[in-house]
C-alpha cells in the first residue's frame, strides 16, 4: 500500500465530509454523491481491511439517506461520527507506515499474503480465524439469527423443488443463496462468501441437472451452512474445506475440477459492502419497480381529476414520470424514454401553474399511461428473448405530447349528479356485477374510492374512470380521494424488547387485579366506576392475549426440518417413508418450539429407523410398501398436542420387559401394566433398538425426550398397537410464561403447584396413611405405596394442619414417580404469571419460582419434580 | 468482482474543450477496452446523449459556452441515472461541491500525474452501471430500437 492512496482515501473523506454538511431533505444528488464517494471508499481493494468494513458500515449508512422519510438530520450526524472515525483510522495507517519503515521488506504486499503465509503452519490463526474488531458480537449474532431463519426456508425450497410441485423453482433458491453471500461478505466472512459464490456457480452451470442431483447437492450445502452458523462464534470462525465444494459439486453430478485448475483465490471476491446496488438492484425489478410508478401515477391523476391543482398529486405523479425516464434512459428504453420525457415536461407545466392539468392534458397524460404500461409489457416480453414489436401509436402520441394543447378533449356525455358506478354501466365500459364486487370489497373496509379500486382489480382503465369522473362533475361534491400510503406491514423487534412488554403486562394484570379486589371498588355502588374497571379488565386481559401472542411462532418450521430429516433417513437406511405432517400453522411460545424441536428430531428418527420394517417385512404383513410416519399439532384445551405416528411394528411389550429385566431397570416378574412397560422406553439406559446405526442411537435416548418434555411441563404418552404402529402424543403448555396452577394453602402460606402434575387429590381415611421403617410415611392407595411428605415441615410453617386425615393429600407425579402433599385446602385454579427468584435462589429446593396472585401477594411456585424426588429420597422424608 | 467484468459493454463519453487532451484520454481508454467517445462542444452533448445513451460521462467542468455545473444538470435531466465522472483542475472545494449538488458522482483532479486512477474511476462507474443493470434483469439488454 502506498502513500499515494492513503492520500486519495483522505481526499475521498475530505469531500465525504464536506458534501455531509451539504445535505439537505429531499436533495438526492448530494445524497447519492455520497453514497459513490464511501462506495468507492468501501471498495477500495488496496485499503486494508478493517477500514473497508468500517466504510462498509458508513455506506451502509448513507444508504439511508435515499430512503423516502429518511431523517437527514440525524443521519448527517451519525455520518459525520463515522467521517471522524474513517480519519482517525487513516491517521493510524499512515502512521503504522511510517513506523514500520524499518522493517518494511518483512512486510508482504498484500493483506492477503499476510494470512496465506502464516496460516498453514499455526493451528490458529491470527487473522483469518477472528473478525475483526468492528465486526461487533450483536452483528454477527444477527447474522447467524438471520441465516437459521433464512436457512429452514431454503431447505423447504429445495424440498419442494425436488417434489417439482411447482411451489418453488430454482430462482428463488439462488436468492437465497445470493443474499446469504451478500450478508457473510458484509460481516467480512471472506471464505463463506466465497463458497457461497461457487455455490451460486456450480448451480448456474448444473441447472438442467437432475431433480434428485440438484436437490443432493443444495441439501448438503444447506447442511453445511446450517453446521457453519452453530460453529460460528465471535472468537471462531470455522474453516472451510476447500473439499467442501467438490464435494458438493459431485453431488450436482459434476465431476470435480481436476487438480491442474487453479482454484479460484477466495480474496478474488469483494469482502464487504451491504452492496448498495445490488440491494437497490433486488428492488428494481424493471417490470415491478415501473409498473408501481405506473400504478402510483395513475391514482395521482385520477385524484386530480377532482381536484386538478392539487400539488401534492402533481408532485407525486411528476415524480412517476421522471423515475421512469431515469430507468428508461439508464437501460436505452428509447421509446419508454421519449414518452415519459415529454410527459415530464408537461406535468412540469402543470407544477408550475403554466397550464391546468384537466381536458386534453390530462387525456394525454392517461394515453401515455396506457402506452408506457404496454411498453412495459412488450420489454419484459423483450427481456426473456421475445422481439421488440413497438407499440403502434407512439409516434402520435410523441407529437400530440409535444403539442397537448392542440389536441381535442375527449367528448363526455354530461351525467351530472349520477353515481361513479352508473356512469360507467351507462357508458358500457364496465359490466354492473363487477361493480358490485368491488362495491362490497369498499363496503368490507376498503376506504378509498371506488374508481381507485376498479383500476386496481384491472376492471377499467384510469382513463374511463377519469371520463366517468368528468361526466358527473358539475354537481358533485366529492372530496379529493386521499392517495393511499403503502406501508410496510412487519417490523422486526428483538425478543428482550418483547420479553420486557410481555413483564410489563404481567405487572398490568396484577395491578388491575389488585384494583378490582380492592373491597372499596368490589362493592361499589358507583355505577360509572363499576363499568369503567370492567371496561379497564377488558382492555388488560386483551393486552395480555396480544402481548402472550406475539411471542408465538408457529410450528411450521420444525416441521419442515423434520420432512427433511424424514427424507435423508428413508434414502440412508433404504427403508421408503412418507413423511406428512399438518397443524404446522399451531403456534407455540417460541422458546417451546426451540426446546422440542430436537425431541422431535429424536422421535421421528426413531419412527423412521426404528418403528417402520422393511419393505419386505411389510410386504409380509399386507401394509403398503411405503411406510408413514405423521406429525400433527392442535390446539385442545390450553394445550398443543402434538403427535408422531407411524405405522410400524409398534412396541413390544416382552421385548421391552426383557431388555428391562436384563438391564435391571425393574425386578424380574415385577407386576406392571401395559402403560408402566411403555413407559419403561422413557428410562435412562434403556434403548430397544437392536444395535447402534448411524441415525439413531447416538446415545440420546428416550429418556432424555422425556426430560425435556418434563422440563416444558408437558406430559408424554404412548399409544402402540403391536404390528400396527406406535403413536406418541406429547402435550405441551402454549406458553412457558403463564402456567395453570393449583393454589393450595399450609398454614398461613399459600402456594401453587402446577396444575399439569397433580393426579388427584384426597381426604385419606384412617390408617391409609402407614409408617414404613425406613422410608417414612407412606399413603396406600388402591394397595401402591406413595411416599407422604408434609410441605409445613420442608418450609417450617407453624399453625397448619398436621393430622392427614383433617389435611387433604395432593398427589403428583414427576419423573414417573409420585408423591402425596399434605396440605391444608385447595383455594382454587387460576393462570399464573411465572417470575423466576434470579440466581440466588437457584438451588432451592422444592421451589421452582414464583408468582404474583389477585390480591398483590406473592405465591411460591413449587418445584414438583423436585419434590417427587426429596420424597423418593429416604434420607429426607419426614419422619 | 467475481467474474471478471467485461469493460467494454458501456460505451463512455468524454467531454472536453482540448481537442488533443480528448484523443489522448480515447488512446487511453481504448488500451484499456473502454469504448469513448468523445466530444469537445459542451452544447452537442445533450443530442449526443439522446441519440446514442451513454450512462457514464467524464466531463470538464470548465469550457467554453458552458459551465459544467450546467451541463451536469442537462445530463442528469436526460439520464438522471448517468454516472458523471467531473474532471476539475480547481483544488476548489466548493465549486466541486456544487458539481455535486448538480448530480456528479465521482471527480478527478487535472492535471493527470496519473491516469490510471481516472481509468480505475471509469471501472468503477461501469461495475456500477453493471451492477445496476444485472439488479434489474437487464444484464445483456441492449436497449429497444
Amino acid at each position: 500500500m502506498n502513500e499515494h492512496i492513503i492520500e486519495e482515501a483522505r481526499m475521498v473523506l475530505e469531500v465525504v465530509a464536506a458534501l455531509v454538511m451539504e445535505l439537505e431533505p429531499d436533495d438526492q444528488d448530494v445524497a447519492e454523491a455520497v453514497i459513490y464517494q464511501v462506495e468507492k471508499l468501501a471498495l477500495n481493494e488496496e485499503m486494508p481491511e478493517e477500514f473497508r468494513i468500517a466504510a462498509g458500515d458508513t455506506l451502509e449508512t448513507s444508504t439511508e439517506l435515499i430512503e423516502d422519510d429518511a431523517d437527514i438530520p440525524a443521519l448527517t450526524d451519525k455520518l459525520t461520527e463515522h467521517i471522524t472515525d474513517l480519519q482517525g483510522m487513516i491517521a493510524h495507517i499512515e502512521r503504522e507506515m511510517r513506523g514500520g519503515d524499518e522493517d518494511a521488506s518483512d512486510e508482504p504486499e498484500d493483506e492477503a499474503g499476510i494470512y496465506e503465509s502464516t496460516g498453514d503452519m499455526s493451528p490458529a490463526k491470527p487473522s483469518s480465524g477472528v473478525f475483526n474488531e468492528l465486526v461487533t458480537p450483536d452483528l454477527i449474532d444477527a447474522f447467524i439469527q438471520n441465516q437459521r431463519l433464512m436457512l429452514d426456508e431454503f431447505e423447504s425450497q429445495i424440498l419442494s423443488l425436488e417434489k417439482d410441485d411447482g411451489s418453488a423453482d430454482l430462482d428463488e433458491v439462488k436468492r437465497y443463496i445470493h443474499n446469504a453471500k451478500g450478508e457473510a461478505g458484509a460481516i467480512g466472512l471472506e471464505a463463506l462468501s466465497g463458497f457461497l459464490h461457487d455455490l451460486e456457480s456450480i448451480i448456474e452451470q448444473n441447472k438442467n441437472a437432475s431433480k434428485r442431483n440438484i436437490a443432493d447437492g443444495l441439501l448438503a450445502a444447506k447442511d453445511f451452512l446450517a453446521d457453519f452458523c452453530d460453529s460460528l462464534k465471535p472468537d471462531n470462525i470455522p474453516e472451510i474445506e476447500d473439499s467442501l465444494i467438490d464435494s458438493i459439486r459431485t453431488k450436482f453430478g459434476v465431476h470435480p475440477q481436476k487438480t491442474g485448475q487453479p482454484v479460484k483465490p477466495v480474496s478474488h471476491y469483494r469482502p464487504i459492502i451491504i452492496n448498495l446496488d445490488a440491494e437497490r438492484g433486488e428492488l428494481m425489478d424493471f417490470v415491478t419497480e415501473t409498473l408501481e410508478y405506473l400504478s402510483n401515477a395513475e391514482t395521482a391523476l385520477l385524484s386530480l381529476e377532482t381536484n386538478p391543482e392539487s400539488q401534492e398529486d402533481l408532485q407525486e405523479l411528476f415524480r412517476a414520470f421522471h423515475n421512469v425516464k431515469g430507468i428508461a434512459g439508464f437501460l436505452k428504453l428509447k421509446d419508454v424514454g421519449n414518452i415519459a420525457h415529454r410527459t415530464e415536461s408537461l406535468l412540469d407545466d402543470a407544477r408550475e401553474g403554466r397550464i391546468i392539468l384537466k381536458g386534453n392534458y390530462a387525456d394525454v397524460c392517461f394515453d401515455a399511461l396506457d402506452m408506457l404500461k404496454e411498453l412495459v409489457e412488450v420489454i419484459s416480453r423483450n427481456i426473456s428473448g421475445g422481439k421488440y414489436v413497438r407499440p403502434e401509436g407512439i409516434d402520435e402520441l410523441l407529437s400530440r405530447l409535444d403539442n397537448p394543447a392542440e389536441s381535442s378533449e375527449r367528448e363526455v356525455v354530461m351525467l351530472p349528479g349520477k353515481k361513479i358506478g352508473e356512469v360507467l354501466t351507462n357508458s358500457g365500459v364496465i359490466g354492473r356485477e363487477v361493480i358490485d364486487k368491488v362495491l362490497e370489497k369498499q363496503h368490507g373496509g376498503e376506504k378509498r374510492p371506488l374508481g381507485e379500486l376498479l383500476v386496481e382489480e384491472g376492471a377499467v382503465k384510469a382513463k374511463d374512470v377519469a371520463l366517468a369522473l368528468r361526466a358527473q362533475k358539475k354537481e358533485s361534491s366529492v372530496k379529493t380521494p386521499m392517495i393511499s400510503t403503502r406501508i410496510s406491514s412487519m417490523i422486526k423487534v428483538s425478543t428482550s424488547r418483547l420479553d420486557t412488554l410481555i413483564d410489563a403486562v404481567g405487572e398490568l394484570v396484577i395491578a388491575n387485579s389488585m384494583v378490582v379486589q380492592e373491597p372499596e371498588i368490589r362493592d361499589t355502588k358507583n355505577e360509572k366506576l363499576a363499568q369503567n374497571v370492567a371496561h379497564l379488565g377488558k382492555i388488560t386481559r386483551e393486552l395480555q392475549e396480544l402481548a402472550t401472542s406475539m411471542r408465538m411462532i408457529s410450528l411450521k418450521s420444525t416441521f419442515q426440518k423434520l420432512a427433511r430429516i424424514a427424507r435423508d433417513l428413508s434414502v440412508k437406511s433404504g427403508v421408503p417413508v412418507e413423511f406428512s405432517y399438518s397443524g404446522e400453522d399451531t403456534e407455540l411460545d417460541r422458546n417451546v418450539v426451540e426446546e422440542i424441536s430436537s425431541p422431535l428430531v429424536h422421535m421421528v428418527r426413531n419412527a423412521v429407523d426404528h418403528g417402520i420394517e422393511s419393505p419386505a417385512e411389510r410386504s409380509l404383513s399386507d401394509k403398503p410398501k411405503k411406510g408413514s410416519v405423521r406429525i400433527s399439532a392442535k390446539h385442545e384445551g390450553g394445550n398443543v398436542v402434538i403427535s408422531i405416528a407411524d405405522d410400524g411394528k409398534g412396541l413390544d411389550v416382552d421385548k421391552i420387559r426383557a431388555k428391562a429385566e436384563a438391564k435391571q431397570l425393574i425386578e424380574p416378574g415385577q407386576e406392571l401394566s401395559r402403560e408402566d412397560i411403555y413407559n419403561l422406553i422413557f428410562k435412562p439406559g434403556f434403548s430397544t433398538a437392536e444395535e447402534v446405526t448411524d441415525v439413531s442411537g447416538r446415545g440420546v435416548g428416550m429418556d432424555v425426550v422425556k426430560k425435556c418434555i418434563d422440563g416444558l411441563r408437558g406430559r408424554v404418552e404412548i399409544k402402540t398397537q403391536k404390528g400396527k404402529g406406535t403413536e406418541f402424543i406429547i402435550r405441551l403448555p402454549l406458553t412457558l410464561a403463564i402456567i395453570e396452577g393449583m393454589l393450595i394453602s399450609v398454614g398461613k402460606e399459600k402456594f401453587i403447584i402446577p396444575t399439569i402434575a397433580i393426579m388427584k387429590s384426597i381426604r385419606p381415611e384412617n390408617g391409609q396413611v402407614k409408617t414404613v421403617v425406613g422410608k417414612g410415611e407412606m399413603l396406600n392407595v388402591r394397595d401402591s405405596l406413595i411416599p407422604l411428605f408434609r410441605l409445613y415441615r420442608l418450609f417450617e410453617i407453624e399453625g397448619a394442619v398436621s393430622k392427614p386425615e383433617e389435611a387433604l393429600l395432593v398427589i403428583i407425579t414427576g419423573d414417573g414417580k409420585k408423591c402425596a402433599l399434605l396440605v391444608d385446602k385447595l383455594l382454587g385454579q387460576q393462570q399464573v404469571v411465572i417470575k423466576s427468584l434470579g440466581r440466588a435462589f437457584d438451588n432451592l429446593e422444592g421451589i421452582s419460582g414464583g408468582a404474583i396472585l389477585g390480591d398483590g401477594k406473592v405465591s411460591l411456585i413449587l418445584d414438583t419434580t423436585g419434590l417427587v424426588r426429596l420424597a423418593n429420597n429416604a434420607e429426607f422424608a419426614p419422619v | 468482482m467475481a467474474n471478471k467484468i467485461d469493460y467494454s459493454q458501456e460505451s463512455i463519453l468524454i467531454v472536453d474543450d482540448e481537442v488533443q487532451l480528448l484523443e489522448s484520454l480515447k488512446r487511453h481508454f481504448d488500451l484499456e477496452g473502454i469504448n469513448a467517445d468523445i466530444c469537445s462542444d459542451p452544447r452537442e452533448v445533450v443530442q449526443k446523449l439522446l441519440n446514442d445513451h451513454y450512462n457514464i460521462i467524464i466531463t470538464d467542468i470548465k469550457m467554453p459556452g458552458m459551465d459544467g455545473v450546467e451541463l451536469l444538470r442537462r445530463i442528469k435531466d436526460v439520464n438522471p441515472m448517468c454516472v458523471v465522472i467531473v474532471m476539475t483542475a480547481y483544488s476548489n472545494m466548493s465549486y466541486l461541491l456544487d458539481c455535486f449538488s448538480a448530480g456528479a458522482a465521482d471527480y478527478f483532479a487535472k492535471p493527470f500525474h496519473d491516469l490510471d486512477l481516472l481509468v480505475d474511476a471509469v471501472k468503477c462507474a461501469i461495475e456500477r452501471v453493471a451492477r445496476w443493470k444485472k439488479g434489474m434483469g437487464f444484464e445483456n439488454f441492449k436497449g429497444t430500437p
